[in-house]
């Protein structure tokens, strides 16, 4: 519940107060492993560095995260000379490297990551995978399983090559875990210049992006689906655009606050969460002649409640959970019977006349009725 | 980013120079409607142009043209208001005083008026400030994209006063003197104006006709506020 503050409540009660928004975007932490390898580099067995296993005990165990794996997410990289590769089925359970990789035939030669997807809500975003070149540091891309089940679309753009005559492999991951934050926030207000707010940190700095349209929010009808909250953000300072890498700030939780200041536009009389939720994606619009703007679409909470989970109410599904649970085998062949609770009962056959009919058509439960 | 141009200032047949406020109209449960704002006010100006001599025709054309629609920014001012009211002609009467205050300050008091003082010096006493005169902050840009490019705040006196013998005085202004300003910005009231950026689709000109000049057209400007902290 929102709880405004005295002043805060008397300026709306006598409707002369200026409001704004101010937002909030902070990105988790990146845990950065690094193993690295000299030699030909045997990602799965005996040879498997401990940090592969423990990432994939922490996914696979300790989270409970139910694996997709999706072929068309490849990583190309040239392999150290003398290496082989003899491919992994991406369709295995779990999440699997590459045994080996060839060095006959560098142009193609890849590895598949099993993408790991649908994490089970409320739980913190699985990691960004990264590959460096030992050279120049390579490129860096992301695989995030985040809730809504996206996965980077430029991850083909972002290929690292590692030379052949390279030393080896480096593989650099980093878990990505928007529910604790260490990294620095993005802050940014809908009025002018550079201003201290309310923030999750007590008071910081936010950037001024001078835009009373900040916050939009579609309206949703009572017992409608929650509707996304998006935010326009235009004509930002280069500093924080530098910091609004869509790659970096998906998943981002992100707090959006209700600015109520006094007519004048000098005194904050009160700064309230209006939404926390997580960034969801990240438009850039660009129109010809037109507005150039970036818009940030942020999740709620009620909105992600609204996910469907992966039950099914099914014998097989209930079966999964306890092989001799039959309390689903009947649902198949189970009839449909339409009950009106309340309410004008649909004109049916049995509507002309007699006890029966009149009491069905004064509301009542229409079961014994002719239908 | 290119220093703020000044624009063209005759021709000019009719002006709206006003502060733009988005107002939520915002009912209240009494039954009151309320005036909840969505954001800062903001300077808009529309010039209506006449007809005009070739000379200033190309002039108007030429400014028009080297805003490259909203890119660049202009000094957008009242032009019926140039210099004070009681002062149409300047400061002459003022000995040294050109217009320039040496400092301000602004206070907010409990009606939530801003009250600013210009000290104005000792040349300026007995100059009184009138409704509608306008007072603008010089001050050099801060933010990244636009550090040290000259920019300029406006404010309007809604209640004069007249200075006294040290050229001190104290008006209310409307809005108040935004934060972004710094305090070092240097107070003016002689032509004074407001960064703006042309509002491209809704300024354009009439055709040129057999005099060689535009037949009219109208130039709307909105303010541009940046930070100089």
């Amino acid at each position: 519940m929102k709880t405004f503050s005295d002043e805060a409540l008397a300026a709306l009660e006598r409707g002369d107060a200026i409001v704004s928004a101010s937002v909030e975007i902070i990105p988790g932490p990146v845990t950065t492993y690094s193993l690295s390898s000299t030699t030909d580099v045997d990602m799965l067995g005996a040879d498997l560095p401990p940090l592969q296993r423990s990432i994939s005990g922490v996914i696979a165990n300790d989270l409970g995260y139910q694996f997709s794996a999706d072929p068309s997410q490849v990583i190309r990289f040239k392999p150290k000379s003398g290496g082989t590769y003899s491919g992994v089925d991406p369709n295995s359970d779990g999440w699997r490297w590459p045994l080996d990789c060839v060095a006959d035939d560098i142009a193609t030669t890849f590895v598949r990551f099993c993408v790991p997807g649908n994490p089970q809500y409320g739980s913190a975003a699985l990691a960004l995978a990264a590959v460096n070149s030992l050279l120049s540091g390579g490129a860096r891309f992301q695989i995030t399983g985040h809730s809504s089940y996206r996965i980077w679309p430029d991850l083909e753009e972002s290929v690292a090559v590692l030379d052949a005559s390279d030393g080896g492999l480096s593989v650099t991951i980093e878990f990505y875990d928007p529910e604790t934050t260490t990294a620095d926030p993005i802050r940014l207000w809908a009025g002018y210049g550079a201003a201290d707010l309310p923030s999750d940190e007590g008071t910081s700095t936010f950037l001024g992006v001078g835009d009373r349209g900040l916050v939009q929010q579609v309206t949703a009808a009572v017992g409608g689906s929650a509707q996304n909250l998006t935010l326009t953000l235009s004509g930002i300072e280069p500093a924080a655009l530098e910091v609004l890498d869509a790659n970096e700030v998906k998943g981002a939780a992100t707090v959006v606050r209700l600015l109520i200041f006094d007519s004048a536009g000098k005194t904050l009389l009160g700064a309230y969460v209006f939404t926390r939720g997580r960034v969801d994606e990240i438009r850039t619009s660009e129109v010809v002649g037109g507005a150039a703007s970036i818009e940030l679409a942020i999740e709620g909470a009620a909105r992600a409640l609204g996910r469907r989970g992966g039950r099914l109410r099914s014998d097989a599904d209930q079966r999964l959970v306890s092989p001799t649970d039959g309390f689903y085998r009947v649902v198949s062949s189970v009839p449909k019977k339409t009950l009106y609770w309340g309410g004008k009962k649909p004109s049916v056959a049995g509507s002309g006349g007699g006890l029966l009919s009149g009491l069905a058509s004064s509301g009542a439960a229409g079961v014994g009725a002719a239908t | 980013m290119k220093d703020p141009a000044e624009m063209p200032t005759l021709y000019v047949a009719q002006q709206s120079f006003e502060l733009q406020r988005v107002n939520y109209s915002a009912a209240t449960a009494d039954g009151r409607v309320g005036g909840v704002q969505a954001g800062f006010p903001l300077w808009n100006a529309i010039y209506t142009l006449s007809r005009m001599p070739e000379e200033d025709s190309d002039d108007w054309r030429a400014f028009i043209a080297g805003q490259r629609g909203g890119i660049r920014r202009f000094i957008g001012r009242d032009l019926a208001r140039q210099y004070p009211r009681l002062y149409p002609d300047g400061f002459g009467d003022f000995g040294a005083f050109t217009g320039q205050a040496s400092s301000w300050s602004q206070t907010i008091n409990a009606d939530d008026d801003a009250r600013l003082t210009l000290h104005l010096g000792a040349a300026a006493a007995g100059l009184e400030l009138s409704p509608g005169d306008g007072i603008d902050f010089r001050y050099d840009a801060t933010e990244d994209a636009i550090a040290g490019v000259p920019w300029r705040a406006f404010v309007r006196v809604t209640e004069g006063g007249t200075a006294d013998g040290s050229g001190n005085v104290t008006v209310t202004v409307e809005p108040p003197v935004p934060d972004p300003v710094p305090s070092s910005a240097v107070a003016h009231i002689d032509q004074p104006g407001c960064t703006m950026t042309i509002v491209a689709d809704q300024t354009s000109f009439e055709p040129v006709d057999r005099l060689y000049s535009v037949r009219g057209g109208q130039v709307v400007g909105v303010q541009d506020i940046r930070d100089g902290r």
